[in-house]
This record gives structure tokens, sequence and C-alpha cells, in this order.
């Protein structure tokens, strides 16, 4: 599975949100979109998702556009978690989680064996088994958010799109989540999240896309996307660096006044 | 661990065996209950063997029909509620929320006022069904423009609102007091001397109307997870909406259209079995659908058992047990959000 967007420009309320945004995704790798309040981020990804049209640019699945592949088939290569997604009615988390199993089933057909088998294998991964009898509005904001998640990875699409997976979750979870993330990136998904934490993003993924004011600002692996001139033109801050064993880490450190120089 | 909940203890095919077996205890019931004195036995073996006497002629032309109209009438309702609460997604939509109900009843108000249903004997009812098909054309128009849930409501209440000052003011120039009581009656919804033609005439846009909001039951599972992920696992929703005021129009609208409105069903059959049925929207659907069978059924035997006479109206009823129960609903949902 891969996505290739060229030119992509959007528009919300008569402002540009995207302009002319060209990448590609492909399965098997954990890539980060990352960059201020604001740049465009989750319109990219649901227009990535298919759920949107852009108003210029093109999107291709696999090659082809995504009328000719079909919503069906789409949903079923691409899974789509929402930000701060809501739950309207009060499931179980277990018929939460077989909500992602829509796009296999049929018109009429039942649950089959693979369907509770794809819900168990989601619902081990996000460490959430234990909360499948749960009314998910009595859930915490981490497990709930978890239980979304095994609602997404139980649909077992080559691409996993996630808006903001650990924005709600305690340290931990956070990084439990990341590895799972990289983990199932590395078993061939490939995964495109939405993050605001730098320091999660150098340390778990593959790929980093900076946007800023609706444009890419810079695309690539961590440590040639998150430069100081980079994180001063699109967040205006400076980070701090520094290294845990051969590994580098990255925590943001001061907000810089628009010249460039520390704010106080 | 203390005892299951509901939804876990009883399996769904149970659920719906159960709620059919007493939909149709009640629809039994409902033919067995009557004014006359009444040999149900020698009347079923009258009319089965053709012969046309009196016994089974009420049974053939009141008391059959009467049935089969609160049975078909009271599915519609709850099978519907449960669609717009759904789609939606609030507990407190039913069918008449979105104005269907009232443009049905408005549709039909216009029919007796000028007079085509004395001389027309189907009028009635097929001004109803067009009342409703207007009401789900201007709803359709108004979502395809992009209008989302809230302003949908409110385009309901407009409609609701139109519709009702509309009745009223043919109320207000009706030609006699006669005109205007009859028509005050009929609004209130009955079931009373409904004829097999009606039952006949509203079969199989009721049908084709469950078929269209039943087709939807998975579409509703995804819209729990809002519009973004229902249309990211594949659903298109622009298609679910043609379909459920489709479905709403000619279920509602031909259920009001020989009944009058009868109210609250539609809000009331969704709620007692959504903690069934784990509150899953698709496996709603059937079940209300059932149990505002029964509600119905159990209303129009109660219209008949209470000794007032003459009988008091269905609608009438309904809304005296649904309106309270509105409320409980109401101060219910305010103490669960913080």
């Amino acid at each position: 599975m891969r996505i290739d967007a060229t030119g992509i420009t959007a528009s919300a309320g008569g402002r540009r949100v995207l302009s002319d945004v060209t990448l590609n995704l492909q399965a098997g790798a954990f890539v980060g979109l990352i960059g201020p309040n604001g740049a465009g981020k989750t319109t990219l990804l649901r227009i990535l998702a298919g759920l949107a049209p852009p108003a210029a640019g093109t999107v291709a699945f696999d090659g082809a556009d995504a009328a000719r592949l079909g919503r069906r088939a789409l949903a079923r290569r691409i899974a789509y978690l929402a930000q701060d997604g809501p739950v309207h009615w009060p499931l179980r988390a277990e018929a939460l989680a077989m909500l992602g199993r829509l796009p296999h089933r049929g018109m009429l057909g039942g649950v089959t064996a693979a369907d509770r088998a794809a819900v168990e294998r989601a619902l081990a991964r996000t460490d959430t088994l234990h909360l499948r009898r749960r009314i998910v509005g009595t859930l915490s904001g981490g497990e709930r958010m978890r239980v979304l998640l095994a609602r997404t990875l139980a649909t077992e699409a080559a691409l996993l799109l996630a808006d903001e997976p650990v924005a709600a979750l305690d340290p931990r979870h956070q990084l439990e989540t990341m590895a799972l993330l990289r983990d199932a990136a590395r078993s061939g998904t490939g995964v495109v999240a939405v993050l605001h934490d730098l320091t999660l993003a150098a340390r778990f993924c593959d790929r980093l896309i900076l946007l800023s004011d609706g444009a890419v600002l810079a695309d690539g692996p961590p440590d040639q996307t998150l430069t100081d001139a980079n994180l001063r033109d699109a967040y205006g801050i400076a980070a701090h660096r520094g290294r845990v064993g051969d590994r580098p880490f990255l925590l943001p450190w001061t907000a810089l006044s628009t010249q460039g120089e520390p704010a106080r | 661990m203390s005892r299951l909940p509901l939804d876990e203890r009883i399996p769904y095919a149970a659920l719906v065996a159960g709620l059919a077996v007493l939909t149709l205890a009640l629809g039994l019931a409902s033919v067995a209950i009557g004014y006359v004195p009444f040999d149900l036995g020698a009347a079923f073996g009258d009319l089965l063997g053709g012969r046309a006497t009196l016994p089974a002629l009420v049974l053939a032309e009141l008391r059959i029909p009467r049935a089969a109209l609160g049975l078909l009438v009271g599915f519609s309702l709850g099978l519907t509620g449960a669609a717009m609460q759904g789609w939606l997604r609030n507990p407190l939509a039913e069918p008449g929320l979105v104005g269907v109900s009232s443009a049905a009843a408005l549709g039909a108000v216009v029919v007796f006022y000028s007079g085509l249903s004395a001389t027309v004997a189907l009028a009635l009812p097929l001004g109803g069904m067009a009342g409703a098909a207007a009401a789900a054309l201007l709803l359709n128009v108004m979502a395809a423009r992009g209008a989302g849930t809230t302003t949908l409501v409110i385009g309901g209440i407009a409609i609701n609102s139109l519709a009702g000052s509309l009745t009223a003011l043919a109320l207000n120039l009706a030609p006699n007091p006669y005109a205007a009581l009859e028509i005050v009656f009929w609004l209130m919804g009955s079931l009373a001397d409904r004829s097999t033609d009606q039952l006949w005439l509203v079969l199989p846009p009721m049908l084709a109307g469950w078929a269209l909001t039943l087709s939807g039951a998975r579409a509703l599972d995804a819209l729990t997870l809002g519009e973004d992920t229902a249309r990211s696992l594949g659903f298109n929703l622009a298609a679910l909406r043609v379909r459920l005021i489709a479905g709403a129009a000619l279920a509602v609208g031909s259920a009001v259209s020989v009944t009058g409105a009868v109210g609250f069903v539609g809000l009331v059959g969704p709620h007692l079995l959504r903690p069934l049925v784990g509150a899953r929207p698709g496996r709603l659907l059937p079940v209300s659908g059932l149990a505002g069978a029964s509600l119905t059924l159990a209303a129009d035997i109660a219209v008949r058992l209470l000794p007032t006479r003459p009988e008091l109206k269905l609608g009438v009823v309904t809304a005296l047990i649904g309106a309270p129960f509105l409320i409980a609903l109401i101060w219910r949902l305010r103490r669960e959000e913080p």
C-alpha cells in the first residue's frame, strides 16, 4: 500500500490551510506528522485518509484515485483514528473494537472467527483485554484512547493514520503506545501519526514530516528534520539536546522571541 | 463480579424472539378484545370456512385490520425512532422531531379540509404520505447543502412548527364546527374503525420504509464513532441520509396518514431496549421496532378496556404515558452529564 500526494492545496473558511504539499507514504515505516498548531496536520491527514478531497492536487492510493478504488476497498486498506474521537453511545470496549471489522463484513453476514481473532489481537496489543466488558464512557482518558486504538488496529489495514494518538496518555502509556506503533510499522503496517511531543517523535519515528504554515518545511529522518534552524522557523523554540547511551534525544526548552532570541 | 449486566445475560437472538412472541401475543389479544361479546373460535372458523356470518365479518373487517395496523404502525414508529436517534446521535430524537409526522398530519388535514376525503376513499392516507414526502424532501435538501445534525434538528423543529401552524390555520378556517371537530379528533390518533383497504394501502410503503431503514444498520453502528470515522470505515453517509429520510417518510408518513399522530412510541421504544443490546445502534433497530409494536398494541388494548366512552384516543394515551417518560429521561440525562 502506498499513498502518493501531489501538489495538495486545501482551504478552510477562506484561509489557505495547505499549499502545494507533495509527499508519499508506504507500508513498513513509522512516520510522524509534526508542526505547530494550525500548520494543517489534521487537514492533511484527512486528505491522505481519503476523507476530504483536496482543493487542488491529487492523492493516489496504490496508483488509483479513491473513487476508482471504492470506499470499502479503501477502508480495508487505511485505518483512521480521529483526534479525540467521540463515542456517542455507551458501548462496551469489545463491541467498540469490533467496529474496526466493519469494512470486512458483508451486508448481512455476521461476525466471523477471523473478526473475533483480529479483535483479540488488537485488544491484546493495546493492553485492553481486561477492559473488554467495560462501557467506554466509564474508562479513563488513557484507557479510552487505547480502546479506540484497538478499534483502529482491528481493521488490520495496510496503513494506519492516527491523529494525536498519544495526546491523552500518561508517560507510561505514551511510551507503550509509541512502541506499539513502531512495532506495527516493523511488522509491515505503515503508520502515520500526528504528534506534538517532539521528544517522542524523535525517539520512535523513522521519518518526520514537519509542516509549517501549510507547507512541508522538512521531510526525512528525525535528525535531519529536527534541526535547530527548523525548530526555530516552525515552532519558534530552541531545544536542549543530550544523549542516553548512544542514542540522542531532544527536549523543547526555550520559547524564542520573533527575532530568534530567548524570550523571557 | 456480581450479576452480569442485562445485555450479556440475554442473547440477542433470544431477545428478538421474545419480543416477537410478545408482539404476536398482544396482536392476538387485540383481536380477541372488543366491545361486543364475541366467540373468537367460531369467528375464525367461519372466516376460514368462507361463511359470511356476522362474527366472521367483524373479525375480518374490524378486529384484524385494527390489530394489524397497530402492529405495523408501532413497528414503524419504534424502528424509525431508533434510526433517527442513531443517525442524529441524539437520544431525544424521534420521528416527530424531524417534522415528518407533523407534515404527514398536515397533508391529511388538507385532504380533510378540501372535502376530498368524503369523495375518494383513500385520499386521506395518500394526503398524509404526500405531506411526509414533502417534509423528507425538504430535510434532504437541507442536509445535502451540508447541514450538520444540529442544523437538521433545528430544521425539523421549523418544519414541525410550520406544519403545526398550517394545521391550526386549516382548523381556523374550517367551514363548520363539525369539520373542525373531526380534524381535531383525527389528529389525536386512533386505530378505531380502520379498514382493510387502508391496511393494504399502507403495507407496501411501510415495508419499503423498513427495508431502507434496516439497510442502514451497519452505517449507524459506525456513526457511533462520529462522521469522519464512519466514512473511514467505508460508509457513504450521503447515501445513508437519503435512505433514512426516505425510510422515515415512507414508514412514518403512511403510519400517521392512517392513524393520526401517535406520539412518543418512537422515543420510548428505543430507550427501553438500548440497555438490552449493549447500546449498539444497528442491533437496536429491529428490537425497538418490535417494542414499538408491543407498546402500540398494548395502548390500543388499554383504550378499549378503560371504561371511558367514547374510547380515549390512542395518541392521548401514548402521550399521557410518554410525556412523563420524556421528562424522566431528560432528568436522567442531565444527571449523567458532569
